[in-house]
């Protein structure tokens, strides 16, 4: 390679400012951006809902997550369902609103679950009147 | 006979005298103010929105806590100067650090961020009122059984708020550890950038760890809080890609809806609900 010193330099100089700016530009939005953070969506499994009442409700509704996935407005005293929901391994919470005639005693209900993998679980709640109580299942 | 009128009179200053309350936390103020009642006349030397780690006492609150009957203090390492309180001033007043009687397994000083502990902590204020005065005893349990239940309306509100988030949703990342109880109590697992305290500041390998962790877990939004200065968060949020959420309050109280214990903390579920959902 022919030429000074001084202008080699400065050639070398002049590629790496060439060069650089736009890599430290792209390396730059990459981090502004960020990655994008991944969440792990959990799969809708069927779970069955099994209910038990002491005294006869008048009404039943089921929720989760902000969402009916169980209403009857006239529930027998023992009643069951299979409803697909997201089943994450942290467990699920359901929401539980009942009602009973003005005139009934303080009632339960007992709730036994069956998850997807087989597996049980039981809750019970207690009102008088009404039960509204979110049943969480883990 | 004729100077028994006057008995009475000199009797009735001393029984319509109020019980001198020092508080050095806006949530004992808020519990003090509702046990007592008209009984009471409560000082809250922190004032809500001051960051209570930084706070220090000045002349004019050791003389009023020399004066007083009953001072609370949160506890748990949160006051500093609780030497200096009880040196300077002579107080013969009963200093109570509610957060050291209280249950809690871990070094978080937040103990109010947990419904069960402040119902707890107004139990307690009502028995040191009621030792102080009583012939309240009465008056103190009705206003404490209506602060209760007001405090039981609230953690069922929270149950229906939380029953809208997924629970692999529940995952908090806040400027400093300052929601261990709240994690405990409603089921989240928590990233703290910052230690207990807010003055403490994150190396960079903490900071690293945090950004792993968040792109590991999945978490989409990150809370600052209403005292902290959120930087260390924006630059977080740039490596993360998470969005920084709605300031939550991890001190105490605050203004506006926050004014209340039952304001600030339907302000932190209804952020968190809101932001992760």
């Amino acid at each position: 390679m022919k030429g000074s010193p001084l202008l080699r330099a400065l050639a070398a100089f002049l590629c790496i400012a060439v060069l650089g700016v736009p890599l430290w530009r792209l390396t730059r939005t990459s981090a502004a951006n960020g990655p994008p953070a991944t969440r792990e969506v959990a799969a809708m499994r069927a779970v069955h809902l099994a209910l038990n009442f002491t005294s006869p409700p008048t009404s039943l509704r089921v929720r989760h997550l902000g969402r009916d996935i169980w209403v009857d407005a006239a529930p027998a005293l023992a009643l069951e369902k299979t409803v697909t929901i997201a089943w994450p391994r942290e467990g699920v919470d359901l929401r539980f609103e009942v009602k009973f005639s003005a005139d009934a005693p303080l009632s339960a209900m007992r709730v036994r679950l069956t998850g997807p993998a087989g597996e049980e679980h039981e809750q019970s709640a207690w009102g008088r009147g009404e039960i509204d109580e979110v049943l969480s299942f883990r | 006979m004729k100077l028994l009128p006057l008995f009475f009179c000199l009797l009735l200053p001393a029984a319509a005298e109020k019980i001198r309350v020092s508080s050095f936390s806006t949530v004992l103020t808020e519990i003090a103010r509702e046990v007592g009642g008209d009984r009471v006349t409560v000082t809250g030397h922190v004032r809500p929105g001051v960051d209570p780690h930084e706070y220090e006492p000045k002349p004019a609150d050791l003389r009023t806590v020399a004066d007083s009957q009953l001072i609370l203090l949160s506890a748990k390492h949160m006051e500093g100067y609780v030497g200096k309180l009880k040196q300077s001033t002579g107080t013969k007043g009963a200093l109570i650090e509610v957060g050291d009687r209280l249950p809690s397994p871990d070094a978080d000083p937040h103990w109010w961020q947990s419904v069960g502990n402040v119902q707890r902590a107004v139990k307690i204020v009502r028995d040191e009122l009621t030792k102080i005065s009583p012939a309240d005893t009465a008056l103190f349990a009705a206003n404490a059984e209506r602060y209760v239940a007001r405090l039981d309306a609230l953690k069922k509100w929270t149950k229906e708020k939380l029953a809208e988030l997924p629970r692999d949703r529940r995952k908090l990342v806040t400027s400093h550890d300052a929601f261990q109880y709240f994690a405990r109590e409603n089921g989240f697992t928590i990233y703290a950038i910052e230690g207990v305290s807010s003055s403490d500041q994150p190396s960079s390998k903490k900071v690293a760890d945090i950004v792993r962790a968040i792109k590991e877990a999945g978490v989409k939004t990150i809370f600052p809080e209403s005292i902290e200065n959120p930087k260390v968060l924006k630059e977080i949020t740039r490596e993360t890609g998470a969005r920084v959420g709605p300031e939550l309050y991890a001190d105490g109280l605050g203004e506006g809806e926050a004014a209340t214990y039952e304001g600030m903390y339907k302000h932190n579920v209804t952020a968190v609900v809101d932001a992760l959902k």
